[in-house]
């Protein structure tokens, strides 16, 4: 009979880039059950709206995670707009999209590496990295900063980009286009890479609706959704917008689907630059917020889906803000996938997730 | 869109939604004057549908939804950490260890300036009705 003990993985681990415990019961060598512990990094955020009004609240909200700061940004202005009643300027939808995609192609490039690294291609993940640098330079001539930003805000944007900016971001997306093309055909044709990953950690389509999954994981295993596909602001004026999907569910179609979506992604800001309208970029937003109007929003981060809620009490201030992230969603079908997988693909499983803990706690 | 329902209604509702297929997107708590408000959010055909338990007491008991929907289990935990509510059969509980916070039920603090805040706006109420 096999004995079966635990093995403690994390919270601090070489593959993991965020705090994440879990205890593996293992039964030689076999993952029976996987139990998450989380909280390292819970930092209360959500309480802050009680001292910081709607407009200061949105420099919290980006904090919460690095990654995806724009995205939180974007959510939570446009969660605001609604509960607000205000219409933002076309050119301002236009580019909180460029930098929103910008973000997701940074996010993925990101995980690559990360991914790389956790197999030992050291060299891959530098070159990952290295094309990385080339999007945060982007970030810092448009933004002013590499990781936060701050320049979304309720009511549109505080900075523009001109046709120089726009057309240079063009020029950086070809050469980018062209060498990201060669490291995901040097990564996905690998041999030991597709050992490693195909057949590995399947999660079938009925699990992952059965289990509520979201984003590319969700994706990977044949799920078709996209909160892209529901048309909000400048995503409603692409011509043609069709979620990435793959129906093996395996380790291997995750990282299919996320070196796919850097394409998509580029494609998406190329189509944005060519038709963006002139215009402001803001208006002014200082009204109170309406006493227990609540509204929610959903917006497609990097990871997947990101809900917001808020609710207004009669002043400048919320009572309340709520932030749903896609990891949270996804931690049952983390859980599920490691179920009766073998120990040593622990670490490739929870990374072709890519959980964002900072996200899922704040 | 958000729908109000009593708390003795919120299983069959969520039943009804998992038989017709909804997906699952978060449950949340909003502390309230009489008690914590649960809102219950659910999306299909890109519909956003957000179901409201109002006022729901530490002395009453939630029945939880992770029998059909086990996704809910993070937010069922997360719930009963930070505001108190008593959820009952959670699939995965943690029994209040989810996160090691320092106070219990954080989110049910009034904290001093939102208590300033409000006394101000009843201030301001109370000036408008007199004239």
């Amino acid at each position: 009979m096999a004995k079966s003990s635990v093995i403690p993985f994390g919270p601090q681990h070489p593959v993991l880039p965020e705090p994440l415990h879990l205890d593996l019961v293992v039964e030689d060598e076999k993952v029976i059950k996987a139990i998450p512990q989380i909280g390292f990094v819970h930092r209360g955020l959500e309480k802050l709206v009680d001292i910081k009004d709607y407009n200061q609240f949105v420099y919290v909200v980006e904090r919460v995670c690095g990654i995806c700061a724009f995205g939180h940004s974007m959510g939570y202005s446009e969660t605001i707009e609604k509960l607000l009643d205000v219409e933002v300027p076309k050119r301002a939808e236009y580019l909180r999209v460029i930098w929103h995609e910008l973000s997701r192609i940074h996010s993925h490039i990101l995980w690559l590496g990360l991914v790389a690294d956790a197999f030992g291609y050291e060299s891959l993940f530098m070159h990952c990295w290295r094309l990385r640098e080339r999007i945060l330079d982007i970030f810092e001539r448009t933004c002013g900063g590499r990781v936060i930003f701050s320049v979304c805000v309720p009511g549109g944007i505080t900075r523009d980009m001109d046709k120089n900016t726009l057309s240079d971001i063009d020029a950086v997306l070809d050469g980018i286009k062209g060498e990201y093309t060669q490291l995901c055909k040097t990564f996905l044709n690998d041999t030991s890479v597709k050992s490693r990953t195909i057949g590995v950690a399947t999660i079938t389509k009925s699990q992952a609706e059965a289990m509520s999954m979201v984003g590319p994981f969700g994706r990977a295993s044949g799920l078709d959704y996209d909160v892209r596909s529901l048309k909000f602001g400048a995503y409603a004026d692409l011509t043609d917008f069709a979620p990435v999907i793959d129906d093996q569910g395996d380790c291997y179609a995750r990282m299919k689907v996320r070196c796919a979506e850097v394409f998509q992604s580029i494609d998406i800001i190329k189509e944005l630059i060519s038709k963006i309208p002139d215009g402001d970029i803001n208006v002014p937003v200082k009204s109170n917020t309406k006493r227990d109007k609540e509204v929610s929003h959903v917006i497609e981060q990097p990871r997947g889906e990101c809900y917001y809620y808020t609710r207004g009490s009669g002043t400048k201030f919320l009572s309340r803000f709520r932030l749903r992230t896609p990891t949270s969603q996804n931690l049952a079908g983390m859980i599920t996938s490691l179920e009766g997988c073998d120990l040593a693909d622990v670490n490739m499983i929870i990374l072709t997730i890519d959980p964002c803990i900072s996200c899922t706690e704040r | 869109m958000f729908k109000t329902i009593t708390l003795s209604k919120l299983h069959d509702e969520v039943d009804k939604r998992h038989e017709s297929g909804w997906r699952f997107v978060q449950l949340l708590g909003v502390n309230g004057k009489r008690g914590v408000d649960l809102v219950y959010s659910f999306m299909k055909d890109g519909k956003l549908e957000n179901l409201k338990v109002k006022s729901v007491t530490s002395k009453q008991t939630v029945p939880s939804i992770t029998d059909k929907y086990l996704a809910a289990f993070v937010f069922e935990n997360e719930t009963h950490d930070l505001f108190g509510v008593n959820i009952k059969d959670i699939a995965i509980d943690f029994k209040g260890k989810f996160y090691n916070v320092a106070q219990d039920e954080p989110m049910t603090i009034i904290s001093p300036e939102v208590k300033a805040r409000e006394e101000r706006l009843k201030k301001v109420k109370e000036a408008k009705k007199n004239g």
